[in-house]
């Protein structure tokens, strides 16, 4: 007997029945779980799915406003000069690297509001809709943080599967009624599926080439949507910490400069969102079959919507529309639709 | 996808089925349950498997629209999610050693018995074994363990590490090294 067997004759514990049952039925109760909010406030928004449903992704309409601060901007604030010329996706992101770093960082929370569809495909009737919240997050340095949810209802995903919703009574495939969730934690920052504290986001390095290496440590080992390289693991997080994580202008600014310098980042030139907000889109190859879409305002070099395809989901499979992301002081409550 | 009507899908073909019908994924757990438990229990203890067990799959469910087959089977993926779950109750692994090591000692106290000596049982051993496995870095645990209670090739380790091939031999090597070192001499030849 060598000392392989060995070791698998001490640690073997046949799995019972009983244990099995258990198992099972804790798996067929999370699959079953409708659309839930994440328990902790700032995590990344992941790939998942409903039972016998399938995530997908959103179109949103309604005027929105991105603030930074407590003052919120016009909803178009007017583009100079630059952004009507053919910009590169190192031009644009250097530029948001640049006013990244004069964002101001005051107030009393870091606040994002959020609008967060997936979309569900309905294996009878054979149409797609998406589901949507709408998601406030406030969170103090010492990593309190509170989160509030409404549900928006489910829309059809495109004019075709219109008349099947409908027909099935336009169906919410995860309802919540409004909550108020809190956190007392202090790892209530997510960086790439990491918990970090107020500090460990404060300390994340400002050189690109350092973040890089800091990102690729955060992620936890072949988590399972992490990409297999480095750029990879990097490409899938990069945006969360430009989108929800107050992190510093300095290190914003250094994830910008990263970017600009990674392959299969491309320009697809200035967008305009469904809420007719006005962007500029990048297109960020995470890894064969992934792809984000990242629209950012060059202006305040904060996030206006990411989207994500995936394989085998027709459309795409996650969007998250951005309405707010700054600091505060305004107090939170269950959010409503601006 | 759908398989030939006489074949049974294969592992990539059910997960790809799950995407859209949520349903199809208990074929998945159907196939991997034992293996997983096998391996999870064995290093983290029975009471703590449980939810371990249930975890990994579920993990595996909200991550399989994100599963890329040309990438690596759903073998060595869903036991690359248990051992990334495994890591997060590095105390319990150890405290599991550490008992281990203790109830090879009350069992066999002073070793009395005259057959002891003679048949030196891989029981008897347990206590130094448990505690080198105690004593391995992380690193070369899971390359035994995954080798050990899973079974896996040294291109599944590989695999669920995301480490070259050759990493796999060089980890497994060192750590048996270790092990053989720390058992009593007249094991040898065992």
């Amino acid at each position: 007997m060598d000392e392989l067997q060995m070791i698998a004759t001490m640690l073997d514990e046949p799995p019972t029945p009983e244990t099995e049952t258990a198992v099972r039925h804790r798996l067929l109760k999370g699959m079953r779980e409708p659309e839930r909010p994440a328990r902790r406030a700032w995590r990344r928004p992941a790939l998942w799915s409903g039972f016998g449903l399938t995530a997908t992704a959103a179109a949103v309409t309604a005027t929105v406003v991105l603030s930074s601060g407590t003052t919120p901007r016009a909803p178009d604030p007017g583009r100079g000069p630059a952004a009507t010329q053919p910009m590169s996706a190192t031009t644009v992101l250097l530029t948001a690297a640049g006013h990244a770093e004069a964002a101001p960082a005051t107030g009393k929370y870091w606040h994002v509001l959020r609008v967060q569809s997936r979309a569900f495909h309905n294996e009878r009737g054979g149409y797609w809709m998406l589901g949507r919240q709408l998601i406030g997050q406030w969170s103090r340095p010492d990593g309190r943080s509170w989160t509030g949810y409404r549900g928006l209802g489910a829309v059809p995903m495109t004019a075709k599967d219109a008349p099947a919703f409908r027909r099935d009574g336009s169906p919410d495939p995860a309802p919540i009624s409004p909550r108020f969730t809190k956190d007392t934690g202090t790892k209530t920052f997510l960086v790439c599926d990491r918990e970090m504290t107020f500090k460990q986001v404060q300390a994340l390095p400002a050189d690109p080439g350092e973040l890089r290496g800091a990102l690729k440590r955060a992620i936890p080992r072949n988590h399972p949507t992490a990409g297999r390289t480095a750029d990879e693991v990097v490409k899938n997080c990069v945006t969360d910490l430009l989108s929800f994580v107050p992190a510093p202008p300095k290190v914003r600014a250094g994830a910008y400069r990263m970017l600009a310098t990674m392959p299969g980042v491309t320009a697809m030139g200035e967008v305009t969102d469904e809420r007719g907000r006005k962007g500029f889109g990048l297109h960020v190859q995470v890894r064969r079959g992934v792809a984000d879409t990242v629209i950012i305002d060059p202006d305040s070099s904060f996030v206006l919507s990411t989207s994500r395809t995936a394989p085998d989901v027709p459309g795409k499979v996650e969007k998250v529309l951005y309405l707010r992301a700054g600091w505060t002081d305004s107090d939170p409550r269950i959010p409503t639709l601006p | 996808m759908t398989a030939p009507p006489d074949t049974a899908p294969t592992d990539a073909e059910l997960l790809t089925a799950s995407v859209r019908d949520g349903d199809r994924f208990t074929a998945v757990y159907d196939r991997y349950y034992a293996n997983i438990h096998r391996y999870v229990a064995g290093r983290l203890g029975p009471q703590a498997a449980d939810d371990v067990v249930a975890d990994t799959f579920l993990a595996a469910f909200r991550s399989r629209a994100a599963f890329d087959p040309s990438r690596g089977s759903v073998r060595p993926w869903l036991f690359g999610i248990a051992t990334n779950l495994i890591a997060q109750h590095r105390r319990t692994e150890t405290r599991r050693y550490q008992a281990l090591a203790q109830v090879g000692v009350d069992r066999h106290p002073g070793g009395h018995d005259d057959r002891v000596a003679a048949s030196v049982s891989a029981e008897r051993l347990q206590p130094s074994l448990a505690r080198a496995l105690a004593a391995l870095s992380a690193k070369d645990r899971d390359v035994v363990l995954l080798k050990a209670l899973a079974q896996l090739t040294h291109e599944e380790i590989a695999d669920v590490l995301g480490i070259p091939y050759g990493t796999v031999g060089s980890r497994l090597n060192r750590a048996r090294k270790r092990l053989r070192a720390a058992l009593p001499a007249c094991t040898e030849g065992l």
